[in-house]
């Protein structure tokens, strides 16, 4: 690989397996042989139905998940830093300042008894040097902006006093005070309405134009990265089974779970509708996290299963330039 | 102004009427000036018997005051809210108990409207215990529902924890289905769940309503699954209906610059999808 593209590469996830084991219960394997990069500015979308370890993903950039999920093996490389190995100071240096995260819920990641000024403050207080007061004016400037109108109403305003979108951009403003490198966004729009949801889009986009730190965008709805991500990874059952650009991967989905989700995804528009009739699916249950068959996850649910599919987990095929697939379909 | 618009029913009997709703919060505490909300704000419309009334708009607008209002988990101020033909808005506790049974909800997230040790047999049974059936009818009818709900009865004693949230959700709606209810409130049933997963439980909603011939109240503002699921539509904004008729006017010629904003956003999606992915 040529020397420039490796300088680029951001964040490095290699191999990465993550394992959660329930008081009881089966182990459930949520992150399963995991390979992505992040690379600098861009912005990366990950696509996938719940429970298939999109969160368990973005939580362990950060070293956050609970004790009871145990790293099997693989590593997460940020600028060559291996963010498993290091000790909890190093990675307090990250968290905030180099990588920060969007939750999906704001009215869970805001501190209710705190006004939401002084919560983004807080999240300048150890990394930035400054007064107090220079630290309340960068507060408001940053409110701002969020498009606030009234920053200084917004600042002595406690999370309960705010609608759901305003939240959002707060907890939005906190990810961005540091002006971190990567920021990470967990479904940051599934509590919103169809026009808040697009609003979000639009701030987050703004930031990315101007600030230049590359988004790690996580969703279950395809719709939001049309326009907005560079490039897409399709996960599935604690796997990516395929990643490419954005617009191809639309435009011509390779593997069967990602051409059903864009299939479902474009059901969804209204002018083809006729009412009361039947919604698209796709067949069979989500995969079960706790038992790891022999062959590929998808194969229960695949229209186009062959023999290999039972017994062999796909490789990576690559039939493009800057797209993987994780299908037999593909094999050379 | 928007006081005079009525649901356009055909039906002359419908199943439920509500007219001229009003309902106000006070907010504010001991040291704070208490401040009156109208959350809704003389609502009209009806759903004729096996037909779906679909109330959209924004977050904020009054859908969910609407929906508690003619549950009777909230009593409004003013206002008349007919079941066939009994006004059940100023009833009292005991004389509710026979239209409780009639009307059912189903709220977004499945998980916190149960009891988390309960099992699904329990949560399924509940509504039957209270209304003092035998141990063993309670379970025969448990069985027969979560076949209807199209679950394994095998899975009638895992815990509800152990379900995931669109196994979940049909939990919820064999339970609401229990007593037999001819109204069924879908208070946001179908969002936050993934495409597929909502597409299922949206099927199962259709076939369940031209089996028992249901009547819906869908509360959404995913115009999507209204265009899919509703006979007639009414937008809500300010705790106001500021458009409603049958759903293809609706659809294809909005009135109200609410209706026009939330087709908006759907049509950028549309056209987002068009431009992304040429078919």
């Amino acid at each position: 690989m040529a020397v420039s593209a490796q300088k680029s590469k951001l964040l490095q996830i290699q191999e990465l397996s993550m394992t959660y084991f329930p008081a009881t219960g089966n182990p459930v394997h949520a992150l399963d042989d995991v390979s992505l990069e992040v690379r600098a500015k861009e912005v990366l979308g990950i696509l996938g139905e719940s429970g298939c370890g999109k969160s368990t993903l973005a939580t362990a950039v950060l070293r956050l998940l609970p004790a009871n999920c145990k790293h099997q093996h693989g590593q997460i490389l940020f600028r060559d830093h291996d963010l498993l190995t290091l000790s909890e100071s190093e990675i307090n240096r990250i968290r905030g300042r180099e990588i920060a995260l969007v939750a999906q819920d704001p009215a869970l990641s805001l501190n209710p008894v705190m006004t939401v000024g002084n919560q983004i403050a807080e999240v300048l207080q150890p990394h930035v040097p400054l007064q107090s007061k220079q630290r309340q004016e960068r507060v408001r400037a940053l409110l701002g902006e969020m498009g606030f109108d009234q920053p200084s109403e917004i600042y002595v305003a406690y999370p309960h006093q705010l609608s759901g979108g305003q939240r959002q951009r707060v907890v939005i403003a906190q990810a961005v005070a540091c002006q971190p490198s990567l920021i990470i966004a967990d479904e940051p729009t599934s509590k919103l309405d169809p026009p808040l949801r697009a609003d979000v889009i639009a701030l987050l986009s703004r930031i990315h134009k101007q600030f230049g730190m590359a988004i790690l965008l996580i969703s279950h709805d395809p719709t939001l990265f049309i326009g907005f991500a560079d490039r897409v990874a399709t996960m599935y059952a604690g796997r990516i089974v395929e990643t490419g650009n954005c617009k191809e991967i639309f435009a011509r989905p390779l593997h069967p779970y990602t051409q059903a989700l864009v299939r479902l995804a474009k059901s969804a528009a209204t002018d083809s509708i006729k009412a009361k009739s039947h919604f698209p699916f796709i067949e069979g249950d989500a995969a079960d996290l706790t038992v790891k068959g022999p062959g590929c996850r998808f194969e229960p649910r695949c229209a186009e299963r062959m023999e290999i599919c039972t017994c062999n987990v796909p490789p990576d095929f690559s039939p493009e330039i800057e797209r993987s697939v994780s299908c037999f379909k593909y094999a050379e | 102004m928007p006081s005079s618009l009525t649901t356009d029913v055909s039906s002359s009997n419908p199943l439920l009427r509500v007219k001229a709703l009003c309902k106000h919060y006070v907010r504010g505490h001991v040291w704070k000036k208490r401040v009156s909300i109208q959350a809704i704000n003389q609502v009209n419309f009806e759903i004729a018997a096996g037909h779906t009334l679909a109330l959209v708009g924004t977050s904020g607008s009054g859908k969910s005051t609407v929906a508690r209002c003619i549950t009777r988990l909230e009593r409004p101020e003013t206002g008349h809210i007919w079941i066939e033909g009994t006004d059940i808005a100023r009833l009292g506790s005991r004389e509710l108990s026979p239209f409780r049974r009639a009307i059912q909800m189903i709220f977004q997230d499945a998980i916190t409207s149960m009891n988390p040790r309960f099992s699904a047999a329990e949560v399924i049974e509940e509504p039957l215990l209270i209304q003092g059936r035998s141990r063993a009818e309670r379970r025969e009818i448990a069985e027969a529902l979560i076949q209807d709900v199209a679950l394994s009865p095998g899975w009638l004693d895992r815990s509800v924890m152990e379900f995931s949230g669109g196994q979940r959700q049909r939990l919820a709606i064999a339970r609401a289905l229990t007593l037999q209810p001819r109204l069924l409130v879908l208070d946001e049933a179908l969002s936050g769940l993934d495409l597929s997963t909502q597409a299922q439980i949206a099927n199962l909603l259709l076939d369940l309503q031209s089996k028992r011939c249901l009547t819906y109240l869908l509360i959404s503002h995913e115009m999507g699954l209204v265009a899919r699921m509703a006979d007639t539509v009414a937008v809500m904004a300010n705790g106001q209906i500021v458009e409603s008729g049958d759903l293809e006017q609706v659809l294809t010629d909005p009135q109200h610059m609410e209706t026009k904003n939330l087709l908006a956003s759907v049509k950028v999606t549309e056209l987002k999808l068009a431009a992304g992915a040429p078919s």
